[in-house]
């Protein structure tokens, strides 16, 4: 695993990055990531106070790093210096804090989900909230389900189970489904949607224990919890892979984080952790390499609809290119068009932050005018927050790619 | 011709010469300094950014030892601006015997250098790219120094306190009047003119150009030049200086110096100071040395090599270039005494950390050859720009350009404002090197291949002059850059200079800019000195890639 | 990833040339590249050749004539293999590609064009974007050269002065604009995108107006717009009533942005994925036949079959050659055999602008006449690869001013050879009766 601090020598200063940075394109307060990354890191010492807060503009997209023609870690080199921002200044924020454990606040919200939600979504308490803690009152925040995944997983059985009329017998592939905390929480139906694909296929699919994946905390410069995160996340996962099975999530930002991002930012380069990370997928490109192998059921039923796909700034990380268009183009009607926006500006909690809110919706702005004007009736995304905030930019519902192909399989959720 | 006349003439414009006009001019001497080219050109310019506590000299050389320690704590008083408190470390390595660090250990404390030793897994949670075998660490107070701001400083007090001084003039004769120095002839370099300079008392802090100051006078001053190769890497691999606790020996010091951090040296005799080239094998030693230090140092990423040369002096020869044998403490010498001509004082030998003390001795017996008794007070007065009272900070670049001045950088690696290179300019800079020394400007990783043209615009912008001279000042500051750049050139600073080619000849057809046959009193040096550090490639090959070979 | 007729590796324009030639020969095309190329750097006009010998003092009028006295001068040079047919034939398809995306290019293989350079030198060139045309004709008349006060990034008045240094009419005007004054950061492409905005343009009219007349035209940096470039244009010069035209500036290269663009929604309309990110980091042989490559994903290697496949990965700047400080020099991507100096010592030479250039900068891979990577014995190492760009040895673009002509005839013609459109070395467009590879086994 690269030293992520060593690339910054691969930077020959060419801007390009900061060119296709998407907030740099909408706001002047951040000042790039060639400027803010490999540049301003050769300034920082572990020996002094951070001397650039500028840093906690960028949101953390990644799109940098893609464009990037030298592989430098720009992205991870500004995580890390607004962890030692946070650090230096005492301590990371109450909000920032709150914003990355959203385990936690659906681990107590849970019990008394409708009134959480009446709680979180009313005037008064946004209006608190923006005050009191800096979060935006108009940024989309989720609802709590009234039962989460796990425990409906847990009424089922909570065990592995094959599916009726699936092709291929249980056992030739097995699953470690990582829900995440969206898909537990608050999109549970995207879980059963995961699991009635994966079934489907005759693959033997459990739920292992697990907890948050620590991406919220990364991106929030909160990098000890998520330190016993990624922990507890390994002791759960690599005996679970060394028992044969693959995990398989349905939020990219999940799987990127077991894949390389909390190896990379926490410098953690356990054995363990690399064989999580190689035996992770996002739940598209374990099906598209399915599909590869011959495998996959293609007896899809037509979908007639059109769709705005967006492949979120997570998947793309994740350098596996689009599995979702390509899953998406077997199923007969479905019309897709793919979004070439580069980020739709929420950025997992970036864009809910007061001063942060403005920057996101412009950054997402070409994205929204594409749903917009794609006349799609449906939008689609890989990853949770990314829907929410399509959603919210653009009244269009907006799906994870797993449910239009549980839709089209003809399993419909029972489960409302 | 023009005449100018004072009590003191200092030559050179480096930590020396600076020192001694300072020093001078605060005692009320009236005082003129001649430097042949820009202050600092020379090795001050050249030099690996260290404050010494005087640990490297302990065991070998008490005296200079002892110099370096009281030096470094009166330094740091007055210039703390130009210092930063890294602290230093001397290291046992696996390959270096342990039993030295008691002698080591025992030096120290024989001079007064406060020296403690800390366990291995002390000096790696200090320096945790350190190599993790390392048996023993003392920790010293060695410091990372800035020699470019710390002249410009001492020039700038020594001003206000009345001297004068004249860059790019170059002493060309002595004028000897009844067996006395009476001052010298220099040329300016810029106006093209002569310049008589008369003077009770010359000074010849020349550096490694000593010699030929003095046999300019008729004295013979034997003068070892000893050049030592450095190399930058592009960023800090630690934040502490590092030492070998070994004998002296090349490659065993490791600065982290401003955003970089500096590899060196090594010390060979050569003939010439002015004429001297950096071989293959002298960065590769030194990369192997810091690979000893920290594991992975061969990987990291070159920026830049230099020399800069040592005005070692000793009485008598040298055997065999073994310059590591030639104390490093300074020497004045008074040539009344010595030759029989009066008027002229030499003071060579010494290092940067000491320049201060080499000054005082210079000045004292100035003054007491003119009868005036006023004690030096440059120990007691800081330099200007120390104002803070506070060690230099590496994040302070950043810091400062926080908050929307990132779009006036002209040197982006270096975070150089547009404020501050037309400060330069508006200064007098004869080339951009000039402005260089003074900003950083072209110093980070892309070795100007962006600020290059825009220092290069804003200096015709600024002076208006005729567009060759702005097409030869960016002509010559990029082959500058490229002298130290070829030593290193493979990799990433490869890629890097490639794409600077693709802005200056891909983009600006910037290698068809008319000069008008133009040279500036440096180009020629520029060139000259690439030439003796690039090995092969002589014949002028067109169409074909030359010798070739497949792997 | 599934099986594709024809793997292109690298986006820069050989890369990109590559996929339009083995799109319009019907292939289904893959593109995988590392990062951006060097077509988001470089001035973003379509030089030929502006020298030969690449140190001559004189530029080079008509690359028609001397590209195909290279042929036969210089063997071992990328146009020896394509010949002056395949440059035309490449040219032609460009030209035709750009367009149907609404950038217009100008000029022919009869002349190069002087354009002024953001150091105020011309440039020889050979096709020059719509909007910079006018910049072409600075030997007649009066010229304006306008900067924007407050950016780092150009400077009129050193540009006007060298015109003038060549006898040339010109002057400058520094604009202050509040709106471009106030921006940050300020990157050609954030500027550029702020000129889209109608508001920002007319503060930059209302600047302009006063300066025009008495003038022939007026050069600005190549910021004039972005997405709403060809309208940005068209609205300035109505605006102020003389031809305006773009000079480059220091990367990246706002006209380069919008070459990228144009050629990419052209091959996104031929069905060509292009995956910027994917960079190859193994390749997958079955004896002298390359069956897929790998990309480095976050955790695992990725493979990406293919019938055949055209490395286009650039030269040492685009990073599809590495050099080492022991002296060796190797080709990143697939591990293909180098031509380069035997020794660092034998790399570069002491003057940096030296006209014969850095001997290092030639270093490549060497093909045969079908563009196929050969051995130091001229053994070809695959027979369904082939190479094209900067990767290829033998050349130094930028001192030759020949970086898009040869990225593209080389990228153009190896994208039809690996889509199985065989053609003669050094001719135009060939027979298909020598089919080099099968085509792929998907359809």
């Amino acid at each position: 695993m690269a030293d992520v601090e060593a690339t910054l020598d691969a930077c020959i200063k060419c801007n390009i990055c900061t060119s296709y940075c998407p907030p740099a394109q909408v706001t002047g307060a951040f000042p790039g990531p060639k400027y803010a990354g490999p540049q301003a890191q050769r300034f920082r010492s572990p020996r002094e106070p951070s001397p650039d807060a500028s840093v906690d503009y960028c949101n953390g997209c990644r799109v940098c790093n893609l464009v990037c023609p030298a592989g430098v870690k720009i992205a991870e080199l500004n995580a890390r210096a607004r962890a030692s921002l946070f650090r230096d200044r005492g301590g990371v924020p109450l909000r920032e804090r709150l914003l990355g454990r959203a385990e936690l606040l659906g681990r107590l919200a849970r019990p008394v989900a409708p009134v959480a939600n009446l709680l979180l979504h009313n005037a008064a308490s946004r209006w608190a909230a923006e005050v009191l803690l800096g979060i935006d009152r108009r940024a989309p925040l989720p609802r709590f389900a009234n039962r989460t995944f796990r425990e409906w997983f847990s009424r089922r059985g909570g065990r592995a189970r094959e599916a009726a009329g699936a092709r291929f017998t249980t056992g030739r592939r097995k699953v470690a489904y990582f829900h995440g905390c969206a898909a537990n929480y608050y999109e549970p139906h995207v879980g059963r949607a995961a699991l009635a694909v994966l079934e489907r296929n005759g693959v033997e699919v459990i739920v292992p224990e697990q907890v948050c994946c620590g991406l919220p905390m990364l991106s929030n410069g909160d990098f000890d919890p998520a330190r016993a995160c990624f922990q507890t996340n390994l002791r759960h996962l690599a005996p679970v892979v060394e028992a044969g099975y693959d995990i398989v999530g349905t939020s990219t930002s999940c799987t990127l984080t077991l894949k390389a991002e909390a190896r990379e930012l926490l410098g953690d380069d356990s054995e363990a952790a690399r064989l999580v990370g190689e035996h992770t997928y996002d739940v598209c490109e374990y099906l598209m390499a399915m599909h590869e192998a011959g495998e996959l059921d293609t007896g899809f039923e037509p979908l007639e609809l059109r769709v705005a796909y967006h492949p979120p700034c997570q998947l793309n990380a994740h350098r596996i290119g689009h599995p979702a268009t390509e899953l998406m183009a077997i199923i007969p009607g479905l019309e897709v068009e793919e979004s070439g926006a580069a980020c739709c500006g929420i950025a997992g909690t970036y864009g809910l932050k007061k001063e942060k809110y403005a920057v996101g919706m412009a950054v997402g702005r070409p994205l929204f005018d594409f749903v917009k004007d794609s006349g799609a009736t449906v939008a689609a995304c890989d990853s949770e927050t990314c829907r929410w905030q399509i959603t919210h930019a653009t009244g269009v519902r907006c799906l994870h790619p797993i449910e239009l192909l549980a839709r089209a399989y003809g399993l419909a959720d029972g489960q409302a | 011709m023009r005449r100018i006349s004072a009590d003191v003439l200092v030559i050179g414009g480096g930590a020396t010469g600076t020192g001694v006009a300072r020093d001078a001019a605060m005692r009320g001497l009236w005082t003129v300094l001649l430097e042949r080219r820009d202050l600092n050109h020379g090795t001050t310019g050249r030099n690996h950014g260290l404050l010494h506590s005087g640990g490297r000299y302990a065991v070998k050389d008490p005296v200079s030892a002892r110099e370096c320690i009281e030096e470094n704590r009166i330094l740091r008083r007055i210039m703390p601006h130009c210092i930063e408190d890294t602290g230093g470390l001397f290291v046992v390595t696996s390959s270096d015997d342990p039993a030295y660090g008691d002698r080591f250990k025992a030096a120290c404390d024989a001079c007064g250098i406060p020296c403690e030793e800390i366990t291995p897994a002390g000096a790696l949670r200090r320096e945790p790219r350190l190599d993790p075998r390392l048996r023993r660490a003392f920790s010293v107070p060695d410091g990372a120094a800035d020699p470019f701001v710390a002249t410009l400083a001492t020039a700038e007090s020594a001003r206000a306190h009345g001297a004068r001084i004249y860059r790019y003039h170059e002493v060309t004769r002595v004028v000897l009047r009844g067996g006395r120095v009476s001052g010298v002839v220099a040329r300016d370099l810029v106006n093209d003119e002569e310049v008589l300079v008369e003077a009770a008392i010359t000074v010849n802090a020349a550096g490694a150009w000593a010699g030929r100051i003095a046999a300019l006078a008729g004295c013979e001053v034997k003068i070892v030049p000893a050049k030592g190769v450095m190399v930058a890497l592009n960023h800090r691999l630690v934040n502490t200086v590092v030492n070998r606790c070994k004998p002296p020996g090349d490659g065993d010091i490791l600065v982290p110096v401003g955003q970089v951090c500096v590899i060196g040296t090594t010390s060979y005799e050569v003939p010439d100071p002015e004429n001297y080239g950096i071989e293959a094998w002298e960065v590769a030693l030194l990369l192997d040395e810091g690979e000893k230090l920290v594991p992975g140092f061969k990987a990291a990423r070159a920026l830049r090599a230099w020399a800069g040369v040592r005005p070692l002096y000793s009485g008598e020869a040298t055997a065999g270039g073994a310059t590591r044998e030639v104390s490093r403490t300074f020497t004045l010498l008074d040539h009344e005494t010595r030759d029989g001509v009066a008027g002229l004082l030499t003071i060579t030998g010494g290092k940067w950390t000491t320049f201060r003390q080499m000054a005082q001795v210079t000045v004292d017996a100035v003054c007491q050859k003119l009868g005036v008794a006023r004690p030096c007070r440059t120990h007691l007065e800081p330099l200007p720009g120390s104002e803070r009272r506070d060690y230099h900070r590496v994040g302070a670049p950043l810091r400062a350009v926080e908050g929307g001045r990132q779009a006036e950088l002209v040197c982006e690696c270096e975070l150089v404002t547009r404020d501050q290179v037309e400060t330069a300019i508006d200064a007098g800079a004869v080339t951009l090197d000039d402005v260089r020394r003074s900003t950083r400007l072209g110093m980070g990783p892309c070795q100007a291949g962006f600020c290059g043209y825009r220092a290069a615009g804003l200096l015709h912008e600024r002076r208006q002059p005729a567009v060759q001279e702005a097409n030869l000042a960016l002509r010559d500051f990029l082959q500058e850059r490229w002298k130290g750049l070829l030593p290193v050139l493979w990799g990433r600073q490869l890629r890097q200079a490639r794409l600077d080619e693709l802005i200056y000849l891909g983009i600006m057809n910037a290698e068809r800019l008319d000069t008008g046959g133009r040279k500036s009193p440096l180009t020629d040096f520029y060139l000259q000195q690439a030439e003796s550090s690039a090995h092969g490639v002589e014949q002028p090959l067109t169409g074909g890639g030359g010798q070739e070979r497949h792997g | 990833m599934a099986s594709q007729d024809v793997v292109v590796v690298g986006a820069g324009p050989a890369g990109l040339a590559a996929a339009l030639g083995a799109a319009e020969a019907g292939a289904r095309v893959a593109v995988l590249a590392g990062g951006v190329g060097t077509t988001h750097l470089a001035a973003g006009t379509v030089d030929v050749l502006g020298y030969w010998p690449p140190g001559a003092a004189d530029p080079v009028k008509r690359p028609r004539e001397i590209v195909a006295r290279l042929v036969e001068e210089a063997p071992g040079h990328p146009y020896a293999l394509v010949g002056v047919a395949g440059v035309e034939e490449a040219l032609n398809a460009f030209g035709r590609a750009v367009a149907a995306q609404g950038l217009a290019y100008e000029g022919s293989l009869d002349a190069n064009q002087m354009l002024p350079t953001p150091a105020g030198a011309l440039k020889p060139t050979c096709l020059v974007p719509r909007a910079m045309a006018a910049g072409a004709a600075v030997a007649e008349g009066r010229t304006l050269i306008a900067g924007f006060a407050g950016t780092q990034d150009f400077y009129p008045g050193f540009v006007a002065a060298n015109l003038r240094a060549q006898g040339l009419d010109a002057g400058h005007v520094w604009l202050d604009v509040a709106a471009v004054r106030a921006r940050r950061p300020q990157t050609a492409v954030v500027l550029a995108s702020l000129l889209d905005d109608p508001a920002v343009l007319n503060e930059v009219i209302r600047a302009v107006r006063p300066h025009a007349s008495g003038v022939d035209r007026i050069g600005l940096p190549a910021v004039l717009g972005f997405r709403r470039h060809p309208e940005v244009v068209v609205r300035l010069e109505e605006a102020v009533g003389v031809p305006v035209f773009e000079v480059p500036t220091l990367p990246p290269s706002v006209p380069g942005f919008r070459l990228f663009e144009a050629l990419r929604r052209h091959l996104a309309a031929r069905r060509v994925r292009i995956t910027i990110g994917a960079e190859v980091v193994q390749a997958f042989a079955d004896g002298d036949r390359l069956v897929a490559v790998g990309t480095a994903t976050a955790s695992r290697v990725q493979r990406h079959p293919a019938a055949a496949f055209v490395l286009a990965t650039g030269g040492i700047l685009g990073g599809g050659i590495v050099t080492r400080p022991d002296g060796s020099v190797a080709e990143v991507a697939l591990g293909l055999p180098v031509s380069a100096p035997a020794a660092r010592e034998g790399w570069l030479r002491p003057q940096l602008m030296h006209p014969d250039g850095h001997p290092i900068y030639r270093a490549g891979v060497r093909v045969d006449g079908r563009l196929r990577p050969v051995t130091g014995e001229g053994q070809v190492v695959y027979g369904n690869v082939y190479a094209a760009g900067a990767v290829l040895a033998g050349t130094d673009l930028w001192r030759e001013k020949s970086h898009e002509g040869v990225s593209l005839a080389t990228g153009y013609r190896a994208g039809r050879a690996a889509a199985g459109k065989s053609v003669e070395p050094g001719s135009g467009e060939g027979s298909r009766a020598d089919l080099p590879t099968g085509r792929g086994g998907h359809g």
